[in-house]
């Protein structure tokens, strides 16, 4: 009898300490969902781009080197967005393409065209954690925003860059995902994303994304003109400046399939 | 990358290494006529009226009375006895219509000993007729260099009245050095160093709303030793038409089919260039009108392809080649239209998320000749060819399983081949960027080892390493073990590296070892390389 009765003590003071501090977590995933949510809630809608971008590639001895490319994009309603890249320079690789049909569910399905051999190129979704092209992005940070990929933990509000933000951590769901979590600051006036922490997966910080010149386009849709990526661990750094870009552009499916791979150039 | 290295040469059959070269011819001789000799069922000579459709290989393939006599052999039977059968004596073009006299089984086999009875002094002698000659595929080493395919950025600033068109094209140009040294010098006493010059082109113009698609790429190569290594190629020119759902290609192009790494078995519309890469990465522009309409249920592609590409080969002074000299100049056809047989394809491709899938079929002029044996040098003879192809590549994770097999068939024979294996890959090795692929495929071929086949039962392994640097630095380490034969194998390396905005560097090396004189390998024994290639893009 004494027995049971400690047992029922012991689980009722479990009870005191964790049911609030549940009830509490509780609370921040549903305020990171929500933030989360109108973050993508805001950019949606704008279905199709082509943007024009360059790479710039630091090594921490301050040495640079750049890639041109193009990006086509198009919002996929019920599932992830598709993407192709085209490069442009360096000239060893002209003419390269990237392709990428982001997924909400399942792994993203990647296909790289190599025009010296005339050939596409499957690539194993667990290559999403390389970087991108030598770069400090990896594969994956490039891929859209989907909110299944991720499960969301509000933090706490601060002050970045002189914006209003929300700190909310993201887990990534993907186990072949590159990171343990990631510190994403959305400001409050447009749900932008102004700064991202991306944490290895021994939860020490890899680097860090911060977004610039944001400009507002079909008066519903912004886009950062620079964008930052330093890395903590080895001091490398990447800019990516974007260019130009263009709305409605008329691409279709048909512009992202393994056809369009090897047309582009 | 692939690998074409591993063909056997049956023109080469059956010779012991250990014999001294000027006595090779007599004891083939000998041998063939004892081997000829056991089955003797001697088939009556007999007539036969010469049907249009008819060819002399199909015609000496039908009567053949067993497989000791090779289709050659029954040819040669058969233009002997009946000269005024054939227009301007050439054995390409057998009249239709007339009457032949048919060649009895001694006749036949006479044909092999007359012709193997010459001295062959140099192992070049291609005189025997062994057993099976008719399945002599030699698909022919190969040798020379770097990469083709091109690029570079400038834009042509043409004066302002020059139409808009000409302002928009794009030209881009690529040169490459490729010294090439071989530990060695050659079987045939060549030279140990190789080295050739090659300059691409690539002009490029695409209408505003991308539906119109022109492109135009020569390229030159200048070899040192060997001028059959020399080329003027157009690898590309075509325009390309791009209807939402359906794209037409019409003009010079390069199509590449298939999922293995270790070889090309499906991969078929384009005519390989050997003598710039032995592993049959790099092609020859085939010219064609391809239809691709691009469906719910899958890509369906058709090709015309409406001239033929002769496979080059190797000269006197080059190396990686046969001991004889491969006479192209009269090269044998099984269609009488040559060159100019109207070849087709079909090509369905499909994606099934973590399923890539392609069937496709061909039918037309073989790209792969047999080489006939003909006085001192090998004629190359290039057979119809219908192949089904079967390609696939399935993602597991860090898995990517890949599969390819054809179905062959020719006059001659039928066959199966078949390449399986998987690429492994390790993300982030190594506390870097390092990935890491570990690759490793099983290579069939019901050809077996008495035949011509290329890697009948072998295992090829491979280890892919990219850096993932700014400079993209790869490396990709290939070896291919036959089964069977304890001593056949190659091995080759190819690493890059980018140095600066427009240059890349590049080492490619093979080693090849074999001690079995019937196979292709034992001939490029002495033929281990390694070639640096510098590609200046501007």
């Amino acid at each position: 009898m004494r027995h049971y009765l400690q047992i029922l003590l012991f689980s009722f003071c479990l009870a005191v300490l964790v049911i609030p501090a549940w009830a509490d977590e509780q609370v921040a995933a549903d305020e990171g969902l929500r933030i989360s949510t109108e973050r993508k809630a805001r950019d949606t809608g704008w279905g199709d781009t082509e943007a024009q971008m360059t790479m710039v590639l630091r090594d921490a001895r301050g040495r640079e080197s750049r890639r041109e490319m193009r990006t086509l994009t198009l919002e996929v309603v019920d599932d992830g967005d598709k993407a192709l890249t085209i490069f442009d320079e360096p000239r060893d690789v002209r003419g390269s393409a990237f392709l990428t049909h982001t997924k909400t569910l399942v792994p993203d399905e990647q296909w790289l065209f190599l025009p010296a051999v005339n050939r596409v190129r499957r690539i194993v979704s667990r290559n999403k954690s390389g970087p991108f092209m030598g770069s400090e992005f990896a594969y994956e940070d490039l891929s859209s925003f989907e909110l299944e990929k991720f499960s969301f933990r509000y933090l706490r509000s601060e002050t970045l860059n002189g914006e209003d933000c929300y700190v909310v951590e993201q887990i990534p769901q993907d186990e072949f995902s590159g990171y343990s979590r990631m510190l994403v600051w959305i400001d409050k006036s447009h749900y932008r994303v102004q700064q991202i922490e991306y944490y290895d997966r021994r939860d020490s910080l890899l680097k860090t994304l911060s977004m610039h010149d944001y400009q507002l386009y079909q008066d519903k849709f912004w886009r950062p003109h620079r964008m930052e990526m330093v890395n903590a661990q080895n001091q490398k750094s990447t800019s990516m400046l974007l260019n130009e870009i263009l709305f409605e552009r008329g691409l279709t499916n048909a512009d992202f399939d393994q056809n369009a791979l090897q047309r582009a150039r | 990358m692939p690998t074409l290295t591993k063909m056997r040469c049956n023109v080469l059959a059956s010779w012991p290494a250990s014999l001294p070269a000027p006595m090779k011819g007599q004891w083939l001789a000998a041998l063939c006529f004892l081997v000829c000799a056991i089955p003797a069922a001697a088939s009556p000579g007999g007539q036969l009226q010469v049907q249009p459709n008819d060819t002399l290989w199909r015609i000496a393939n039908d009567i053949r009375p067993d497989h000791s006599i090779s289709v050659m052999q029954v040819m040669l039977a058969i233009y002997e006895l009946n000269p005024q059968a054939f227009g301007q004596g050439d054995l390409n073009r057998l009249l239709h219509g007339v009457t032949l006299q048919l060649p009895d089984r001694e006749h036949m086999l006479r044909q092999s000993s007359q012709l193997s009875a010459e001295p062959a002094e140099a192992p070049g002698v291609a005189t025997e007729p062994a057993p099976q000659m008719e399945a002599t595929l030699a698909a022919v080493p190969p040798p020379l260099s770097s990469n083709p395919v091109a690029t570079a950025v400038v834009v042509t600033e043409v004066s302002d009245p020059a139409p808009v068109f000409w302002q928009n094209v794009e030209w881009f140009s690529q040169l490459n050095l490729m010294p090439r040294w071989y530990p060695q010098t050659g079987l045939q006493q060549q030279a140990q160093w190789h080295s050739s010059i090659s300059l691409e082109f690539e002009g490029y113009w695409q209408s505003d709303d991308r539906s119109h698609t022109l492109v135009f790429s020569p390229y030159l190569r200048w070899d040192q030793r060997d001028s059959a290594r020399h080329l003027l190629d157009i690898s590309e020119a075509y325009w390309l038409y791009f209807g939402g759902d359906w794209e037409l290609r019409a003009g010079i192009n390069k199509v590449f089919w298939g999922a293995v790494e270790s070889q090309r078995l499906v991969d078929i519309i384009n005519q390989r260039d050997l003598l710039d890469r032995p592993d049959g990465e790099s092609k020859l522009g085939q010219p064609m009108l391809q239809l691709s309409l691009i469906r719910d249920y899958g890509t369906v592609q058709a090709y015309l392809l409406p001239y033929f590409r002769e496979r080059k080969f190797a000269g006197e002074e080059g190396r990686l080649r046969l001991p004889q000299r491969v006479d192209s100049s009269n090269t044998l056809y099984e269609s009488r239209h040559k060159r100019n047989h109207l070849d087709w394809a079909l090509r369905w491709s499909q994606q099934f998320s973590s399923l890539d899938l392609g069937l496709s079929y061909f039918q037309g002029t073989a790209r792969e000749p047999v080489l006939l044996p003909t006085e001192q040098q090998l004629t190359p003879y290039y057979p119809q060819l219908k192949q089904l192809g079967l390609d696939a590549q399935w993602i597991l994770g860090s898995w990517l399983w890949k599969t390819e097999a054809v179905y062959r068939h020719t006059a001659a024979e039928h066959s199966k081949a078949l390449v399986t294996g998987f690429e492994y890959t390790q993300v982030g090795i190594n506390d870097h960027f390092w990935d890491l692929g570990w690759l490793l495929e099983y290579q069939y071929d019901s050809r077996g080892l008495g035949a011509a086949t290329v890697a009948q039962n072998d295992l090829f392994a491979g280890w892919r390493l990219a850096l993932n640097d700014a400079a993209g630095s790869e490396i990709l380490f290939g070896m291919m073990q036959d089964l069977d034969r304890s001593h056949s194998r190659s091995a080759y390396l190819e690493a890059s590296t980018r140095l600066g905005e427009r240059l890349r560097l590049r080492v490619d090396g093979w080693l090849f070892h074999s001690r079995y004189p019937d196979e292709l390998l034992y001939w490029l024994r002495r033929d281990d390389y390694i070639q640096l290639t510098l590609e200046y893009y501007f």
